[in-house]
Formats: C-alpha cells, sequence, structure tokens
C-alpha cells in the first residue's frame, strides 16, 4: 500500500501544468463561489422579507398631503415619526414635533408611543400616550393626518 | 437541506472546489519537503469544511451565507498561515480558526434576541470593567498581554465587540433624556461617551495607539447612527459638524503624539531601511517579488521578519501567492461585509450593532493592508480573519456572530411562542405519566 501511494505520488508530482493555467482555475473558482455567494444572499433576503411580513403584520402607513397619497412602509420594528429630515417618516408640518412619536412592533401587534410631543398624539381622536395599533386607526400628529391600513401583496411575497 | 428550507449545494460545492483549488496550487507550486505535511494539511482543510456543514444544519437560522463566507476566509488563512515557511500544518491556526467559528456562534446565540441584550446592557458594563481591571493590573508592563504558561491573551481584544454592543440601542432608549443644567441629553448617549472615554484614555496608558482608530471609527460610527437614524435621510448639518470634529481631533492627535509614533509618522523608510523602517522595506520588497501570481507556496522569504504572520500578513501572502490572490481574498471578506447592505437588519439595535462591527472589520483592515503598502505609517493592527492570533480571530469570530444576528434575529414574541410550546410539551409529558400511573 504504501509503495502504490508513494508511486501515485510522484507521478502526481511530475505533472506539469503552467503556473497561470492554475492560478487563473484557481481564481476563476473564488470568483464563482463570490457570486454564488451573493445570488444566495437574495434568496435569504426576499425570505426574510416574507417572514418581516408575518411579523409585522404586512400593515403600512398612508397619507394624504398636497392631493397626493404616500405610503410609508414598515420595514422596521422601530419607526420615528417627526419633522426632523432623521425621522423614518418625515412629516413636514410645522404643528408636528421633530421626534413626535415612535411606533413599534410585537409580534403583529403595532404600538405607537408620544416622545412628549407639544401638540400632541392622538389615535381616533383620543390623545394618548401610548397605544396598540389596529387597521384603519386614524393617528394624528398636529394636524397631520395617518392611517393604519394592510398593505396590498405583490406577487412576489405571495 | 437547510432548515430555512432553502439549498445552499451550489454554493457548498464552490467551497470545497476553492479550498481543493488552493491545496492544488500548493501541490504544483509549492515547496512540499514531506508529503505527509501536506497531506495533514489537506485532511485539517476538508475536515473543518464537513465538521462545520454539518453543525450549521442544526442550527434554525434565516441565512446561512455568513457560516458560508467564514468558513471559506477561515480555511483560506489556514492555508495561508500553514505554507510561511514551507508547507506544514500550522496547529495553533487550527485551533484558533476552530475557536474563531465557535466564538461566532455564542456571539450569534448571545446577540440574536436585540430585546434581551438590551435589558442585560448592564452586564456589559461590568465586563467592560472586569475587562479594564484585567489591563491594568494583569498585563506584563503595559505589554497587553496576560501570560498564562504558553498561551497569550490580549484581553484589548475582546473590548471591541462589547464596545460595539455598548454603541448599539434601540430609538426608545435614545429618547429618554436626562435635563442636565439647560441641555436635555440622552442617557445612553451619556454612558457611551463616558466608556469611549474609559477605553481611549486606556489606549493611550497601554500605548496600543494602533488600535485606537479603530475604537474610534466604531465611536463616530455610534454618533453618527445616533445623529443620523440609519434608515433614514441623512442631516447634512450634523454630517458637516461631525466631518469637522473629525478632522480637529485628527490634527489635535498628531500633533500631541507621543515620541515613538512621530518616529513612526516621519520616518523615510528607505533612507532607514535597517532600522524603523526594516519591516515596511521588506514588505514593499515582497510584493514586488511576488507579482501577480506568486512565487508559490513556501517559497517566500518574509517569514524570517518578525511578525509576518500577523502585522504585515497581507505583503507575506502577495509575495508567495501574489497580488491577485491577495487582493481577492481581500475582497472576499468584503463581500462578507456587503450581504448586511443585500439584506439589512429589520430593527435599528441590530442596525447599528452591524454598522460598528462593519465599521471596525473595514478600520482595522485597511490600517493593515495600507501599513503594509506604506501608504500609511505602520501600526501593527491585525488583518481579521488572516493575521494569526487566538484573541483577535476570537474577537472577529464574534463580531461575525453579531452580523449574523443581526440577518436572523429573534424576536420576542417567538421566544415567548417557544416557552409556551415547551410548558405545553412539558404539561402533556406530565398528564401522560400520570395516566399510566392511575392505569397501573
Amino acid at each position: 500500500m504504501p509503495e502504490i501511494l508513494s508511486e501515485l505520488w510522484a507521478m502526481l508530482s511530475s505533472l506539469q501544468v503552467p503556473d497561470l493555467v492554475l492560478s487563473a482555475a484557481a481564481v476563476v473558482i473564488l470568483d464563482l463561489f463570490a457570486i454564488a455567494i451573493i445570488f444566495a444572499v437574495g434568496r435569504e433576503s426576499r425570505l426574510c422579507r416574507k417572514r418581516w411580513q408575518k411579523v409585522s403584520a404586512g400593515l403600512e402607513l398612508r397619507r394624504r398631503a398636497e392631493q397626493k397619497e404616500l405610503h410609508y412602509p414598515l420595514e422596521a420594528d422601530e419607526i420615528l415619526l417627526g419633522r426632523h429630515t432623521s425621522a423614518d417618516i418625515q412629516i413636514k408640518d410645522a404643528s408636528v414635533s421633530r421626534y413626535h412619536a415612535v411606533m413599534t412592533v410585537t409580534g403583529g401587534v403595532w404600538t405607537i408611543t408620544d416622545l412628549n410631543a407639544k401638540s400632541g398624539t392622538f389615535v381616533n381622536d383620543q390623545r394618548i400616550r401610548q397605544k396598540k395599533l389596529a387597521p384603519g386607526d386614524c393617528i394624528r400628529l398636529g394636524n397631520a393626518k395617518l392611517w393604519i391600513v394592510r398593505r396590498p401583496f405583490s406577487e412576489e411575497e405571495e | 437541506m437547510y432548515k430555512n428550507r432553502l439549498s445552499y449545494s451550489g454554493a457548498v460545492i464552490l467551497l470545497f472546489l476553492t479550498h481543493l483549488s488552493m491545496l492544488g496550487l500548493v501541490f504544483i507550486r509549492g515547496s512540499i519537503a514531506a508529503p505527509m505535511d501536506f497531506l495533514k494539511l489537506t485532511g485539517a482543510v476538508i475536515g473543518l469544511d464537513i465538521g462545520y456543514l454539518l453543525i450549521t444544519l442544526w442550527y434554525k437560522q434565516m441565512t446561512y451565507t455568513l457560516d458560508f463566507m467564514l468558513l471559506c476566509i477561515l480555511n483560506i488563512s489556514l492555508i495561508f498561515q500553514s505554507c510561511f515557511g514551507g508547507i506544514h500544518l500550522s496547529v495553533k491556526h487550527l485551533i484558533s480558526c476552530v475557536m474563531c467559528l465557535a466564538a461566532c456562534e455564542a456571539g450569534f446565540l448571545l446577540t440574536r434576541n436585540h430585546e434581551w441584550i438590551r435589558k442585560n446592557k448592564k452586564y456589559i458594563y461590568i465586563l467592560i470593567f472586569i475587562l479594564f481591571i484585567s489591563i491594568i493590573f494583569f498585563t506584563d508592563n503595559q505589554k497587553k498581554w496576560i501570560t498564562i504558561g504558553s498561551f497569550s491573551i490580549q484581553p484589548s481584544e475582546f473590548i471591541k465587540p462589547c464596545f460595539i454592543l455598548v454603541c448599539a440601542a434601540s430609538i426608545v432608549e435614545l429618547h429618554e433624556k436626562l435635563k442636565i443644567a439647560f441641555f436635555y441629553i440622552s442617557k445612553d448617549s451619556l454612558t457611551l461617551c463616558i466608556v469611549a472615554l474609559f477605553i481611549f484614555a486606556l489606549q493611550w496608558w497601554c500605548h496600543d495607539l494602533g488600535s485606537l482608530p479603530t475604537f474610534g471609527m466604531i465611536f463616530l460610527c455610534a454618533l453618527f447612527c445616533r445623529f443620523c437614524y440609519p434608515k433614514a435621510k441623512i442631516s447634512k448639518r450634523v454630517v458637516a459638524i461631525v466631518c469637522a470634529a473629525g478632522v480637529l481631533v485628527l490634527i489635535a492627535a498628531w500633533n500631541l503624539a507621543p515620541d515613538y509614533v512621530q518616529k513612526r509618522l516621519h520616518v523615510d523608510i528607505w533612507a532607514d531601511r535597517y532600522g524603523d523602517g526594516y519591516q515596511q522595506c521588506e514588505a514593499l520588497i515582497g510584493i514586488a517579488k511576488g507579482g501577480w501570481l506568486g512565487l508559490g507556496a513556501g517559497n517566500g522569504s518574509l517569514y524570517k521578519i518578525f511578525a509576518h504572520d500577523s502585522d504585515i500578513v497581507f505583503a507575506t501572502i502577495c509575495e508567495e501567492w501574489g497580488l491577485l490572490y491577495a487582493a481577492l481574498t481581500i475582497m472576499l471578506i468584503l463581500i462578507m461585509l456587503m450581504t448586511v447592505l443585500m439584506n439589512p437588519p429589520k430593527n435599528y439595535y441590530h442596525a447599528m450593532m452591524t454598522a460598528g462591527v462593519t465599521a471596525a472589520f473595514l478600520m482595522q483592515m485597511s490600517l493593515n493592508i495600507f501599513g503594509s503598502c506604506n501608504l500609511i505609517p505602520f501600526t501593527g493592527v491585525t488583518l481579521p480573519f488572516i493575521s494569526a492570533g487566538g484573541s483577535s480571530m476570537m474577537s472577529c469570530g464574534f463580531l461575525v456572530g453579531m452580523l449574523k444576528a443581526g440577518q436572523s434575529p429573534l424576536f420576542q414574541h417567538e421566544v415567548m411562542k417557544r416557552k409556551r410550546q415547551k410548558q405545553r410539551q412539558k404539561a402533556r409529558k406530565a398528564a401522560q405519566k400520570q395516566q399510566r400511573r392511575s392505569a397501573a
């Protein structure tokens, strides 16, 4: 057995393959691995989006401003609402505080919490400090009104 | 089939092929003194691949790509390290790789439930305090190392993941404010600034100024995320202020740096070739010698230089494997960091944590590679996953685990669901036992 192995070793060692071909093959395989991973990440990303739909109950915020209907997808577990440019949902209205309220989700239930805004946060015309939201609820921040509604699913998500 | 019901057969086959092609290169172009050494290396690489892939099948995760990337990079690193100064299996680096994979799982399991880690943040502060104490009292003469027998541990490496966890916060936490004099200051931001200040002071005291830019970058990234939330538009004014402050700090640090740092900042490596510029000169010559395709595994001469496998590892790889392969390995690490952009975390805590990890890796890689190439002063920072060193590898593994946690988080209601399921199972078993007893 060791003799066969040593013969095989000697035979393999005597193989003459140009360096360039070998290195190019190794580089191409490494590149292909990187490409395969990028594709796999794409598939995983779609899977994570589907899972997020379950976690966030597939809801979104809608607002009517300047005769346009604006849609705000809820794509994180904490959504900051306010006038400041760094807020997730920016509402350019003087009656809205810079950081007005924050929406959080746990187990498919969204909750809105007021961040001590001067003009207050209202849900279905009731001033609140913290309240669980249901589809169809109307949120009022200062003069701005938002509705929480079910998001129409795209074909890909279904 | 993995637990997320996706098939990764293509990626797994290419993972094996990548390592086999590298081993093929070692076999044909490398200087193999004893065939047994080469067989040991092949066995270790294939064994690590198969072992870890089998282990991942047990884990219920949403994403597995980071695991494959980490495994691929670690085995590439094992092959690199095993070829410096002749082909042999570097057992020390193999152990480091296994520890890195274990740390990755630990990081993932500890940080995947962001609500749990947020609630237990006080323990992270305690851990940082313990690490501080160990550095101040147990390291030998400000050398940053704790020596236990034949093992050396660098506690400052473990501060990195802890500091990133301290930097991460949720929006609700950021809006819990204290009134100090006339200002409303976020409690969390204030604590972060105090911890950062202590860490910077400790680094200065330890003369570990190479790690200071990494910690600085993590801190800047945390401040940036706090002022301009990651999912939102960026406030230009804040960006301008932060950039201006950064430039001022850099200028101040440049002028106030101690003598030994000033020496490194102003050294002309070619004029002082056998003095302070020795390592960098040799590194540059090594890169030039290697060219595009390298001299072949084990055929380089940089292994004779101090820190060839840690601080100037990029140059050593370039010499033996060529600039092309070294650059591709770096690209692989960058792709691993990029996956986070392609599949962004769905909660703010993980988003901030991920940003911190990415900042740390990018800074560390830049310092090592640009330092080796003499584009910036030499810092002596390790190259993540590639450089030898157990503490660094464990810290990097833990950081990848944190990235993985951002990709497949565990939401609180899922934890409650699992608990309820377990309770139901227990209750069912108890009822069955009682029935059996009553029947008997």
